[in-house]
């Protein structure tokens, strides 16, 4: 065989060997490492997006906030949000839709709270006059919940120090008195309580607020979304299969979560894959008390609907 | 006594202090971790392989951001030092850019990168090129002009001017330009990594302090500074190379 004639023949047996998913198309997903995100890791490592031709790939984004820009960027295709990244950056003329619901509060069974010190004996948001609160981001939708219950039950939130304290050092600002309270998020919420740091007597303030509000949710460039119609519908419905596996089947569960969260925990939010305009009509209310954002914005363009 | 001995007195009392403190509940280990749980933390992360692909992941952008760095700021540094006019009239644009932090460019490298080597280099290129830059222009400045008007007198081409003139005379101030922004290119390299990159050891410190491992914290945060101490020394040897041999 002449040198020509193999160089071909080895070219096209390697090519024939080459892995199917470099005939798939990519899809990287990005989160921060949270449990409300574990539909869309099962949906990744059981296989469900590859059978729907997408080469997945999962990235922790230990910062929410860089989630858009990497979207924008092309480097993940959807990325977790909360109505209070997506709505400022709506405002301000940036291209990001919502593709697929995350979770939702349901009353009973909070996976975010008030936990406060348990020397101050707190029963009510009345008590919390005057002392220091600790959430997990200036105005992300823990905050704004929070101050729309402080207003709601007739405390004025200007009475109130907000201090920004990360998740994973809400446990030594309690201890250390440096916070009076915190709004945490499980598992660190549960951590608070069961190691007699916290005690949650004050009320579940986003259930009494916000009871049915999305608290995450799937997002996507809108053009990437526009193009790729076909992979949001297979992210969607990888989402709703993964859900009721789920419930089914935790341990297993958990296992695959593992991978991707260096933690694990047994609660279980509350998981919600549609996504409709009007559940934004809320926060987009409460944004604008808040001064989030400064307009009236169209809940209509913030969900993507194929055509 | 063997002064290596002495010099280790401090640390080795301040480390079984910390021990025994945890050990008896007298130190919070949920805020301190215990030194033996710091070095087992660090062990299995260089055991799995996730330390040593971090490792070279920050090690990658950082020595690429320093060579780009380097290669522009000898460019430009050449280049404004011959060309004194054009250094005058760029003179307070680059005083301005030289002001801003490189970090402060990690959003937009977000933006027009997106994750991965290039951007968190792009950023290391940025915070390096200054120090090399002010160091080749001082040097460019002070080539005798005698040798350039020879130079010109025997109608040198530019490389060849740029090569046994030029280059000759600033080396060894490049080298210690080169010095300062090696010290750069790591911290900025890890910032980039803590703020928003998905990738390296400052991806993997922000995942520890996320995900409440207080012990493979200090573990990447003691790696850490061995790789500085060990990039400190390497900048040290370059001392020889802009230091003249005698005959």
């Amino acid at each position: 065989m002449k040198p020509g004639y193999t160089t071909v023949a080895a070219i096209a047996a390697l090519i024939g060997t080459m892995p199917s998913a470099l005939a798939q198309e990519p899809l990287n997903i990005g989160f921060p490492p949270s449990i409300d995100m574990l539909p869309a890791i099962v949906a990744h490592e059981s296989g469900c997006l590859a059978e729907a031709g997408y080469a997945s790939s999962l990235t922790v984004i230990p910062i929410a906030t860089n989630v858009p820009p990497a979207l924008l960027s092309g480097s993940l295709q959807i990325g977790m949000s909360t109505p209070t990244i997506l709505l400022p950056a709506v405002e301000n003329g940036v291209d990001l839709v919502a593709v697929a619901g995350a979770t939702i509060m349901q009353a009973g069974n909070e996976g975010i709270s008030l936990v406060t010190r348990p020397d101050l004996k707190i029963t009510g948001p009345e008590q919390l006059k005057g002392l220091k609160v600790g959430v997990p981001g200036i105005m992300s939708v823990a905050d704004l919940v929070f101050r729309k219950w402080l207003t709601q039950t007739g405390v004025d939130p200007n009475e109130v120090t907000f201090i920004e304290v990360p998740l994973p050092r809400m446990a030594e600002m309690m201890k250390s008195s440096t916070v009076d309270a915190v709004v945490a998020i499980q598992p660190v919420l549960g951590g608070l309580v069961a190691g007699g740091i916290a005690e949650r007597n004050a009320g579940e303030f986003f259930s009494y607020a916000a009871d049915g509000a999305i608290m995450a949710f799937w997002s996507a460039s809108g053009a990437w979304a526009k193009d790729h119609p076909e992979a949001v519908a297979a992210f969607r419905t990888c989402l709703e299969e993964s859900i009721p596996w789920i419930i089914e089947n935790r341990d297993a569960a958990n296992e695959m979560g593992a991978k991707h969260l260096p933690f694990t925990t047994n609660f279980t939010p509350d998981w919600r894959t549609e996504i409709l305009p009007g559940d934004f009509d809320y926060y987009v209310s409460i944004s604008r008390e808040f001064d989030l954002v400064r307009s009236d914005i169209d809940t209509g363009e913030l969900v993507f609907a194929a055509e | 006594m063997n002064s290596h001995l002495i010099s280790a007195i401090v640390p080795v009392s301040l480390l079984s202090g910390w021990e025994l403190g945890s050990a008896v509940g007298a130190i919070d280990e949920t805020t301190f971790s215990r030194p033996s749980a710091i070095l087992r933390a660090g062990a299995i992360a260089a055991a799995d392989g996730s330390l040593v692909t971090a490792t070279y992941q920050t090690l990658e952008a950082a020595s690429l951001g320093l060579f780009a760095g380097t290669l522009i700021g000898v460019t430009l540094g050449i280049f404004l030092g011959l060309q004194r006019l054009v250094e005058l009239a760029s003179r307070p644009t680059l005083e301005m850019l030289r002001a801003i932090p490189a970090i402060a460019f990690t959003p937009l490298a977000l933006l027009i990168f997106g994750f991965g080597l290039t951007m968190e280099s792009t950023i290391v290129a940025y915070a390096t090129c200054w120090p090399v830059m002010i160091a080749t222009l001082a040097a460019t400045r002070r080539i005798e002009p005698r040798l350039l008007e020879v130079a010109a007198t025997l109608e040198m081409t530019a490389i060849e001017r740029l090569w046994t003139i030029i280059i000759p005379a600033v080396f060894g101030r490049v080298v210690v330009g080169l010095r300062i922004a090696i010290g750069f290119a790591l911290v900025v390299a890890v910032t980039v990594e803590i703020l928003v990159n998905p990738r390296g050891l400052g991806y993997a410190l922000i995942l520890a302090q996320q995900t409440f491992r207080t012990d493979l914290m200090y573990a990447l945060i003691v790696w850490l500074a061995v790789l500085g101490m060990i990039a400190g020394a390497l900048s040290s040897q370059l001392d020889r190379l802009s230091v003249p041999r005698s005959s």
